[in-house]
């Protein structure tokens, strides 16, 4: 079973998404609520795969990812953006996240996104 | 909107009762048909179809047959011979309404001229609102608003509520002012080629309608983790009207949302305030383009 963690400033957005994976059988070990902590919980829960917030406060997902990248350059990363932040993820994707998707979630894309980097 | 907009009135002038208008409500709840389901119905989409559009929506400033038309399951042909057979709010509330034995039609008609010149409308305006249409109904509610950019990011917001939140919505005209007070609110601005602000605004808990939905629980008040729920709410607003701003090489960065639970006091410069209702509890929307607001 994939172990994901989560990594967003906002509350409800990591209960909703949550909850899709959970719903879904996955397990989620960790959650994160600035990028700081994320790249913290990154190094010590070791996650299978870790959906990145990008606007977040302390350090943003991109600068996040940028840390993650130098831990492990295979590291699995979903980033996570509202519509219009198309700059911030051509800048990740270069750096190396694994994809994006688009809040709200779709649960079927959400879900569809991760069984796919499972694979890759 | 259409009935909330026309039936506060009849309200306000004791032309029928708050319940009456509720019965007029629950009525139309039951008669007026999703798009999908006729479009199901007529054997035009398959169910599946249905759900792929209805998912799309959620994350897209769109219409039903906007995006039906998109995926190349409609023609723009049938989505409007189905918006004909969804019918008309007027009609639908006037049927209601008069079925009801509430009002005759010569009343309602005289009602309808009488609210058309205390809000200072047009003929025109009066069709729009009519028609149900929320493209065509937010504008007239902007009065003296030059901006177009203040207009699009309301229209984006107001179209974000009524998918994600609730249809049941009403609105008041707008106004321009350099200070607001509240009780509580949640702000998003956005930096880079312009300084934009969105946000919602609300007295005691009223803005619980948009956090209890948005999030899918019920928060006791309006405490961070309430306004956490309308900040995410003002995130895709603020993210679809980057996408909206891109389109012109407007290029802007959003930043993490604020949240105030204390009664506060919001300043900037001409900025846009419009009065709304939400499942009949009052909220406020804040935008500004231009000039970033501030607390």
């Amino acid at each position: 079973m994939a172990k994901i963690l989560i990594v967003d400033d906002s509350r409800t957005s990591r209960k909703i998404l949550r909850g899709i994976l959970e719903e879904a059988g996955l397990e989620v070990i960790g959650e994160a609520v600035n990028g700081k902590e994320g790249v913290e919980l990154f190094e010590t829960l070791q996650p299978d795969i870790v959906t990145l917030d990008i606007t977040m406060p302390i350090m943003d997902g991109v600068e996040a990812l940028k840390e993650i990248m130098k831990i492990d350059r295979t590291a699995k990363v979903i980033m996570v953006t509202a519509a219009g932040q198309k700059g911030n993820v051509v800048e990740a994707l270069k750096m190396g996240a694994y994809e994006f998707v688009t809040k709200p979630y779709e649960e079927d894309v959400i879900i569809d996104v991760i069984n796919k980097a499972m694979k890759a | 909107m259409f009935i909330n907009l026309f039936g506060k009135y009849l309200i306000s002038k004791n032309l029928i009762t708050t319940d009456q208008l509720n019965v007029v409500r629950e009525e139309q709840k039951k008669t007026r048909v999703k798009l999908g389901l006729i479009a199901i119905s007529e054997k035009l989409i398959t169910e599946k179809q249905s759900e792929e559009i209805n998912r799309k929506q959620a994350v897209m400033d769109k219409r039903f047959g906007d995006i039906a038309v998109e995926l190349g399951y409609l023609t723009d042909a049938q989505v409007s011979r189905l918006l004909d057979l969804q019918g008309n709010p007027y009609m639908l509330f006037a049927q209601t309404v008069t079925d009801k034995g509430f009002m005759t039609i010569a009343e309602i008609e005289t009602a309808m001229d009488a609210y058309r010149k205390e809000k200072g409308l047009t003929a025109a305006n009066i069709e729009d609102i009519k028609s149900g249409d929320l493209d065509r109904i937010v504008p007239i509610f902007l009065p003296g608003l030059n901006d177009q950019n203040v207009a699009e990011l309301i229209g984006i917001a107001i179209r974000t509520i009524n998918r994600l939140i609730s249809t049941d919505l009403w609105m008041d005209m707008a106004s321009i002012t350099d200070s607001f007070s509240c009780d509580n609110c949640a702000l998003q601005n956005m930096e880079g080629s312009l300084d934009v602000t969105i946000g919602l605004a609300g007295m005691k808990d009223e803005l619980l309608v948009i956090a209890d939905t948005y999030a899918g629980e019920s928060f006791e008040h309006m405490n961070l983790d309430a306004l956490d729920s309308v900040g995410e709410l003002i995130n895709i607003v603020n993210g679809l009207f980057a996408t909206a701003l891109s389109y012109n090489k407007i290029q802007v960065e959003l930043m993490p949302p604020s949240f105030y639970e204390e009664q506060c006091t919001l300043k900037g410069k001409e900025f846009c305030v419009v009065p709304m209702e939400v499942n009949q509890k009052q909220v406020n929307l804040i935008a500004s383009v231009g000039a970033k607001v501030t607390i």
